[in-house]
């Protein structure tokens, strides 16, 4: 999964993010609501995330806090894994 | 809220009292440090209009009368629910009749800058002064952190003050500085505009706002990362798990309860004492006629009918609060999302509908931690079908009647009736998300707060203010309902009966005799016999008489009828009517409710088969299960939804669903030749 290529990594759904890695929202695919409540807690393309603890619902961790995030929602949200950002977690 | 002369700004020196709005962040600490300003001469009140409530206090300091208005928690200035809608438009002062406050303290958690500072970000760009309180800060030294404040303040350009509600540091200061701003009462020169201004706008209108948030929270925060958290991730490891989290989940949910029955059956005792005896002391004042028997009967009687479960309301409140205070309670939510999604309802509805199994009132005032409109009608809805307190009298007698010598059959008889309302519940809510109110259940998003140390005095605050809104709620209504009640039992009044006299007679040649206990005896079942006869040829008996036909199919007859009708507002009064209607009364069946089970049980049909036969017992449980007899719960409903339709839709699928299972049950099992 952890690739060390130079490109951009493809984005891939949340859910499956492997743990513990820090990653880039690419984008998000949602309902108005959804997206926007994603969107005040943290949730939103630009910002890193890192999943801590799968399942459904996931704990995710955002913006300095943890967040439940159920998995059907999870999966319409993209990120790239960042293998060339430094992540604060 | 006084209308303001528009743009003027009023002089500082102005008489009216300035209006400051506490806001911030779920869990900041807000009603914390609203309490440590106000002490305790804050109250409760609503937004015009709505259901949401906030705490507001009146304070004087620096020569000025200060107006505290406690927000409900948001995350954003976009609400995602009612109640973060309320509390934007208070701050903005848009909402119907809203001014803007005159100064607002937002209430930052110093431990967790970050995710604060972005609902700063959106706060410092309106045209209200504004007053930083970081607050926790000594959490945040004990974690390690170090926040500069000066900094912070001139990247901001408003004051920043660092405070701990909860040992009440920095409170003098931040007063000071509150003091100082509301004399002024100058705008702060909007800084951070210009570092928001969108210049590469990407898809999502808020990544400047949280890259600025980013960059202000590192350059003033200096800390130790790695201890943050640590603790609530390895707790969080057991309770959210999918197995460890579910087990959990029931032991608490199980001590609660536990404890809430456990706890309250002397408090009960107390306050069921306390109205037999303020009852006796008006009887000895007010002589003996319809206004003895109003105030007695009617009005203390229906009073403390419902006020004896307030310690059960009122420990739920506390335990919930408590939960709510460690960070516990959403977890619960996170770990009941899976199983609640499948019924068409969320997590969060789960709390709710298990403190439904003490009162439905709380449960569905409790209801407003639910996002999505559609699921917490559900949830509503079908709260009153869980097995509330006042059900178990019920179930208690009618059992008994069933299997007066088999206990074994008896518990799980008793069991079963809570499976049956859990079961009807789930179900009425799987049919109503496809029929009436289709839509996709809110996918959960739910920020998990670090654990903490719950605080006593929070929650005991917490618990006051609902056991305060469920007195006003209930009482008000109940009261009304007790009087009605009360006279539809007692009017047109009638002679005594003939036995009656003859009893009393018999009586006092008894105590000629000198037989004193014996004549006792024979005076008080004079009283059943002539308590009886009024009764039965009472309205609420007419009535009795008239539903018998609809009745006569669920395997009710008359009498039954008479404690359906008079138990329509509080269902535990059918096992004092009955005792009244078969003439053993009240007083007697609550001492050895055995003379009341011998008398249901030898209890004659016209015809001379009996009345309660199992099939009728059956069919009498599952009406008691399903039935909605509990006015102020509908109340509670049209307070909530904000339309009686919802509270009469309430009514009314409840006692279709009630009317037919009991008929399903009474029938299918005379078919099968049980009765
Ligand atoms: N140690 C410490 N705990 C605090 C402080 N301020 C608040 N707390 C605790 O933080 C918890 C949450 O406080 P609340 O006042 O209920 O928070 P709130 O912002 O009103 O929360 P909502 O009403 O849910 O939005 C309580 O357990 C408080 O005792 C503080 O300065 N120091």
């Amino acid at each position: 999964m952890n690739t060390t290529l130079s490109a951009p990594p493809v984005p891939i759904p949340l859910d499956t993010l492997p743990l513990g890695v820090c990653a880039i929202v690419h984008h998000v695919d949602a309902s108005d609501d959804d997206m926007r409540r994603l969107m005040t807690l943290g949730i939103c393309a630009g910002r890193r995330l890192e999943l801590i603890q799968r399942g459904d619902p996931m704990i995710l961790r955002v913006f300095g806090t943890r967040l439940g995030v159920s998995r059907r929602l999870a999966a319409r949200v993209l990120a790239q894994v960042c293998d060339h950002v430094a992540c604060p977690h | 809220m006084s209308a303001e002369a528009p743009q003027l700004a009023p002089p500082p020196s102005a008489r009216r009292p300035a209006r400051i709005v506490l806001l911030g962040n779920p869990n900041a600490g807000k009603t914390t440090l609203f309490n440590a300003l106000t002490g305790l001469r804050a109250k409760t009140a609503n937004f015009p209009g709505t259901t949401v409530t906030h705490r507001m206090g009146t304070i004087e300091s620096g020569g000025r009368s200060l107006h505290l208005v406690d927000l409900p928690g948001m995350y954003s200035l976009q609400p995602t629910t009612p109640e973060e809608r309320v509390a934007v438009e208070a701050f903005l002062g848009s909402g119907p009749h809203g001014t803007k406050p005159d100064v607002a303290i937002l209430v930052a958690d110093a431990t967790n800058l970050e995710r604060n500072l972005f609902l700063a970000s959106q706060v410092l760009e309106q045209d209200i002064p504004v007053l930083l309180a970081l607050n926790m800060i000594d959490v945040a030294e004990a974690e390690g952190l170090h926040i500069d404040a000066g900094g912070l303040a001139r990247e901001l350009g408003c004051p920043v003050v660092p405070v701990s509600a909860r040992t009440g540091r920095g409170l003098d200061t931040l007063l000071a500085a509150l003091d100082e701003a509301v004399q002024k009462s100058a705008t702060r020169i909007p800084i951070i505009q210009n570092a928001l201004a969108c210049t590469a706008c990407s898809s999502c209108p808020f990544q400047n706002r949280y890259t600025w948030t980013e960059t202000v929270a590192a350059r003033h925060l200096k800390s130790h990362r790695a201890a943050r958290g640590r603790k609530t991730e390895a707790i969080d490891r057991v309770l959210t798990h999918p197995v460890g989290g579910m087990v959990a989940f029931f032991s608490v949910m199980a001590l609660m309860f536990y404890l809430i029955f456990q706890l309250a059956t002397l408090p009960m005792d107390l306050i069921d004492h306390l109205f037999v005896t303020i009852g006796n002391h008006v009887s000895a004042w007010i002589p003996e006629g319809d206004l003895q028997s109003l105030v007695v009967n009617g009005i203390i009687g229906g009073v403390g009918g419902i006020l004896v479960f307030l310690p059960q309301i009122c420990i739920l409140f506390f335990f919930l609060a408590l939960l709510e205070d460690t960070g516990y309670l959403a977890r619960a939510a996170f770990v009941m999302d899976r199983l609640m999604r499948r019924i068409g309802l969320p997590g969060k509805a789960f709390v709710p509908l298990l403190s439904a199994h003490a009162c439905a009132i709380p449960a569905i005032m409790a209801t407003r931690v639910i996002e999505d409109r559609r699921d917490r009608l559900i949830t509503i809805l079908i709260a009153p079908l869980m097995t509330c307190s006042a059900r178990i009298p019920v179930y208690t007698m009618v059992i008994a009647l069933l299997f007066p010598s088999r206990p074994g059959l008896a518990a799980m008889t008793f069991l079963g009736a809570y499976g049956v309302g859990i079961a009807a519940g789930l179900l009425s809510a799987f049919v109503m998300k496809r029929t009436i109110l289709p839509g996709e259940t809110r996918a959960l998003v739910l920020e998990l707060p670090n654990y903490r140390f719950p605080s006593i005095r929070t929650s005991f605050l917490h618990m006051y203010d609902q056991a305060r809104m469920f007195v006003r709620q209930a009482g008000t209504l109940i009261l009304f309902i007790s009087i009605l009640l009360w006279g539809l039992a007692t009017y047109p009044k009638s002679e005594a009966p003939p036995e009656a006299e003859a009893l009393q007679a018999q009586a006092a040649a008894v105590a000629e005799t000198g037989d004193a206990e014996r004549a006792a005896a024979l005076e008080a079942e004079a009283t059943y016999v002539a308590d009886q006869h009024a009764l039965a040829h009472s309205l609420a008996g007419r009535i009795g008489h008239w539903i018998e036909p609809v009745l006569a199919p669920l395997g009710f007859n008359w009498q039954i009828g008479i404690g359906i009708v008079t138990s329509f507002a509080a269902r535990e009064v059918i096992v004092s009517t009955l005792a009244v209607v078969y003439g053993v009364g009240s007083d007697r069946a609550e001492e050895e409710p055995t003379s009341l089970h011998d008398s249901l049980r030898s209890a004659r049909r016209a015809d001379g088969s009996p009345v309660f036969t199992t099939a009728t017992g059956f069919s009498l449980l599952v009406f008691y299960i399903l039935a909605a007899q509990c006015l102020p719960t509908q109340a509670v409903t049209r307070k909530e939804t904000g339309s009686w339709k919802w509270a009469a839709f309430q009514l009314i699928y409840m006692t279709v669903l009630a009317y037919a299972a009991s008929l399903v049950t009474y029938q299918a099992l005379r078919a099968f030749g049980i009765s």
